[in-house]
């Protein structure tokens, strides 16, 4: 076989390869042409640093910038540190999936960022329900009071709901880890030694922990950083946040501000690396910090100290759990809600008027929402198990070096690398087409997809496989008749995560759809600035409701028959 | 070779093949510019036109998903509402559209528009028509006693856009909390240094929050000729001071200190509804009276407008040059004239919206179909609606906005 062809091998991860890493630097292409601005078509036919100028000269880029990495950097540290504790308290072992805070994190999974942002809206409105809940206890505010109690203008209410919406997801990543890490035998070595388990976790586990979770966390941290939905819903709004500043300046009727929109993605990106180097150098003061004491042989902690931290992990878990739940009620109560005026803490009447209204224009997002993420998940699914079937056949270096590669959309900022394929999309005439919020859709799924699957997949026993070609079955029968029945769990749970996180996708939606191809999630922000809750709550509930039920269904989908289960 | 090479090639193949047909789903289909109503009923039959409005209030998104349900029953044409949050991204996307050179199978069939974006799309010639002369409809309407409905914002639609409906501003208050509201600037300074906390406005370029700029500039200016003409850059500040004196006087007894202000005036309206603040504002006269029927605001919510007079203007629909379905457009377009569809928007308890046809022109039936609408309790009568003052010509809008940026939005 000729060296320069491709090779059966690697037919499938070098698609995957080109989807991703191309799509995504096409994007990013274009954007540094048009940042530098080089645009032919708008005019600009020479590079200059116009659009830098413009940008460094205005003057809300400090405070947009601050209130960025508020939220963005915030809402990550938080995460970081109460997700270790959740592990740390309910799951040190990662053995048990079936623990409750488990079962609660998934569950929380499931729920849409902007359903999840459209109801703490409410919660934490000045006229909202914890300020309504207060009133009715004190009769301190016959009125709304003129502050917030967490501050949108700093970023801070934005911080909270991505703390509440990340919390979740890397406390699952990290109990996934530990699965590999197998702390027991450690563990118990260290207890026998006199280290309190506590200890023993946090000075034996957590530093074998970290580097297999660090990838999620840079991903939360650019996510964070290059949130739009919960942005527009929760962030401040003089001035916004940089991801929807660069949103407002691409759609500016007057075309050559996309020059400006396109400095301000390049700076987004930036932005998203510094805060990625500054996380490393935080890693490394870390290490120094704590490698005297990790290594000093002290096996006790001070008692106080672990009882304020559990005391203290308890009331955030409480309060986190009570605060997403008050939200998804919320939003239910106002769905059904007829008049709910301040300080009443209940709807005067229940009406189902709203969701009467919402169910006359509902079928066409529902429709697409449903299709694009059936396509998209299904897509990724094919593509990430032909990349899994074929990688032994490419050296073991290529293939860690490729996989990294695959994840580059979850640290780039979607807003940059968008814009420019706004424009690819045009030119090609692709623009507002099922198919190009397909294409939009599917490079963020699939890194989600093929993160699902590449353990399952890698830890399958091949003895199943060699004794299917002993057997005279070809590799396809292998794979259709062994490998998949067995592994069908582990392809329902990448179903349902990356259904989810399509049908919660709202920047690929509105910029390869542009507004002709709806989904709920791009409806439901659309319908935010309405002034109607109970519209907001009909879209906000059922968002979340179809995000449950493909999660649920494809995880029983996948279930294997009870005769077989051990 | 290989069969490896093969299989990439038909891989690259298949890919670019993907690229290059989108799906059946717009594939561009040339659409003759229909030369009568009558050509365009014919060519229309069949046609999808994306109507791009504005989608922000769910009573206006349930009157056009109405209007769109008629003109299919009618006349065979699918409506799709794209629902903007800005008018400025249809005019994008057209912009776009020209720029990639696509002179006709655009996406943008029909755009709910006025003022800064209107002239926009006229200056850069983005616009299908002259269309009025094509619509019968239009014979109900009558520039001379409603001359906005050729004059938008002062710059002359030459029939490039038919007039949907007509707006003045209108300020509201809760009568159970604010019973006497400020019906001048000065009042209304006094009252919120008074009552700090309780007044706001949507942040420009929120289409409200403009207005309330050029209606505080109108107001406190003595002379507004130079408002009638593109904007003197030369004389901006000097004419423009006595608004930003008042803004700096006003500004820190505003909800939140005026360090937040609310996107949208639907958030606006929210924000009255919930009790965060007293007076809101809207385009609509008729918009306290139809939230009322809907139970988005208490039934004690009243209107006023200020001493003087307020902006009144109309607002449009137009069709882009690049159109897909012209013909479509064309027959929405007339559709949304007629005695119903404008009967229908007028009425309180569905959207408010007054209508730009002309009651001398319509038969004694005819009239009644607007006579008899239910006013609703908190709309104004035309005569307590007072003076309505014309819109800057949009160049004053435009720089009136960067430099409440520059002060008040960061």
């Amino acid at each position: 076989m000729a060296s320069s062809t491709l090779s059966r091998g690697q037919l499938a991860p070098a698609a995957a390869l080109i989807l991703l890493v191309g799509s995504i630097g096409l994007g990013l292409a274009f954007v540094l042409a048009l940042g530098f601005g080089y645009l032919p078509a708008l005019g600009g036919d020479t590079f200059s640093a116009a659009g830098f100028r413009q940008l460094f000269g205005d003057p809300r880029l400090l405070p947009c910038l601050f209130s960025t990495m508020i939220a963005g950097i915030g809402a990550t540290i938080a995460a970081v540190l109460v997700a270790t504790a959740l592990v740390a308290e309910f799951d040190p072992m990662g053995t048990a999936s079936r623990t409750w805070p488990h079962r609660l994190a998934i569950a929380v999974l499931a729920v849409p960022h902007v359903s999840l942002a459209l109801g703490l809206a409410f919660v934490l409105a000045p006229s909202g329900w914890i300020l309504r809940a207060l009133q009715a206890l004190t009769h301190a505010w016959p009125l709304p009071p003129d502050w917030q109690l967490v501050p949108g203008e700093s970023g801070l209410a934005l911080a909270l709901a991505l703390f509440l919406k990340e919390t979740p997801f890397l406390f699952v990543a990290m109990v996934m880890a530990l699965h590999q890490i197998k702390p027991a035998p450690l563990l118990l070595t260290a207890r026998t030694l006199g280290y309190r388990d506590e200890i023993a976790w946090v000075k034996l586990v957590l530093p074998l922990l970290y580097p297999l979770i660090r990838f999620p966390i840079l991903a939360v941290l650019a996510y964070g950083l290059s949130v739009v939905d919960m942005s527009l819903i929760l962030g401040p709004t003089a001035p916004p946040t940089l991801p929807v500043l660069i949103l407002r300046w691409a759609n500016d009727p007057d075309l050559t501000q996309r020059f400006l929109a396109a400095s301000a993605a390049l700076l987004q990106v930036s932005l998203v690396a510094g805060a990625i180097l500054l996380w490393w150098l935080g890693e490394r003061a870390a290490t120094l910090l704590l490698r005297g004491w990790l290594t000093a042989g002290r096996r006790q902690g001070p008692r106080a100290v672990m009882l304020l931290g559990r005391a203290l992990l308890q009331t955030i878990c409480l309060a986190a759990v009570a605060m997403i739940v008050a939200a998804l009620f919320g939003l239910a109560m106002w769905s059904i809600a007829e008049a709910w005026r301040y300080p009443a803490l209940l709807p005067s009447g229940a009406s189902l008027d709203a969701w009467g209204r919402a169910f006359a224009g509902i079928g066409a997002p529902l429709i697409n929402s449903l299709g694009i993420a059936s396509a998209a998940t299904g897509l990724a699914i094919v593509l990430a198990l032909a990349c899994l079937e074929h990688e032994k056949h490419l050296r073991e270096e290529l293939v860690v070096r490729a996989e990294k590669w695959l994840f580059l959309p979850l640290l780039v900022p979607e807003v940059s690398f968008l814009l420019g394929l706004q424009v690819l999309l045009l030119l090609i005439g692709l623009n507002g087409t099922w198919l190009a919020v397909l294409w939009l859709h599917l490079l963020f799924v699939f890194p989600y997809v093929f993160l699902t699957l590449k353990e399952p997949w890698r830890a399958f026993d091949p003895r199943f496989e060699r004794i299917g070609l002993a057997l005279g079955q070809s590799p396809f029968q292998i794979l259709w008749r062994i490998k998949l029945p067995l592994l069908r769990g582990a392809i329902g749970w990448a179903a349902a995560i990356g259904g989810s996180v399509s049908l919660s996708l709202y920047l690929p939606t509105v910029q390869g759809g542009e507004g002709r191809v709806v989904t709920l999630a791009s409806e439901a922000v659309a319908l935010s600035a309405g002034g109607d809750r109970r519209i907001v709550g009909v879209y906000g509930i059922l968002q979340a409701t179809v995000a449950g039920l493909f999660f649920v269904l494809a995880l029983l989908a996948a279930r294997r028959p009870r005769w077989s289960r051990r | 070779m290989t069969s490896g090479a093969t299989r990439r090639d038909l891989l690259l193949g298949g890919l670019a093949l993907s690229l290059a047909i989108p799906l059946g789903s717009r594939v561009a289909r040339a659409d003759p510019a229909p030369a009568s109503y009558q050509a365009a009923l014919a060519a229309a039959r069949g046609q999808t036109v994306y109507f791009n409005a504005w989608g922000g209030d769910q009573r206006i998104n349930d009157y056009i998903a109405w209007a769109g349900s008629e003109v299919a029953a009618r006349f065979g044409v699918t409506v799709q509402h794209v629902k903007l949050t800005d008018t400025a991204e249809a005019v994008t996307r057209v912009l776009a559209g020209k720029i990639a050179g696509q002179g006709d199978g655009g996406g943008v069939d029909l755009i709910w528009i006025n003022g800064e974006n209107f002239a926009a799309m006229k200056k850069q010639g983005l616009l299908f028509g002259p269309i009025i002369q094509l619509l019968p409809n239009m014979k109900f309407v009558d520039p001379t006693t409603k001359p906005t409905v050729l004059s938008d914002f002062t710059v002359p639609t030459d029939g490039y856009e038919s007039p949907w409906g007509m707006a003045q501003l209108v300020f509201f208050h809760d009568t159970a909390r604010l019973p006497q509201p400020p019906r001048s600037l000065p009042a209304l300074r006094d009252w919120a240094k008074a009552n700090p906390g309780r007044f706001t406005y949507p942040a420009p370029p929120d289409f409200i929050g403009s207005t309330i700029l050029k209606q505080f500039l109108l107001s406190l200016s003595p002379d507004r000729t130079p408002f009638d003409q593109p904007l003197d850059a030369a004389r901006f500040d000097t004419v423009t001071t006595p608004l930003w004196d008042y803004l700096s006087d006003l500004t820190p007894h505003l909800w939140r200190q005026g360090k937040s202000y609310p996107t949208s005036s639907t958030a606006l309206r929210q924000l009255l509804g919930d009790g965060e603040i007293d007076i809101s504002m809207a385009f609509n006269p008729g918009d306290a009276s139809s939230a009322i029927a809907q139970g988005l605001l208490p039934e004690t919510v009243r209107s006023f407008v200020l001493d003087g007079g307020t902006i009144g203007n109309t607002h449009f629909v137009a069709i882009p040059f690049n159109a897909n379905a012209k013909a479509g457009a064309v027959v929405l377009a007339d559709f949304l004239l007629s005695l119903e569809a404008q009967s229908r928007k007028e009425n309180a308890a569905i959207w408010g919206d007054p209508t730009v046809l002309e009651m001398n022109l319509l038969g004694t039936d005819e009239r009644r179909m607007f006579d008899d609408l239910p006013k609703g309790i908190a709309t104004l009568s035309p005569h307590e609606l007072g003076p309505v003052l014309p819109e800057p010509h949009p160049s004053w809008m435009v720089a009136l906005e960067a430099r409440w940026t520059q002060l008040y939005g960061q």
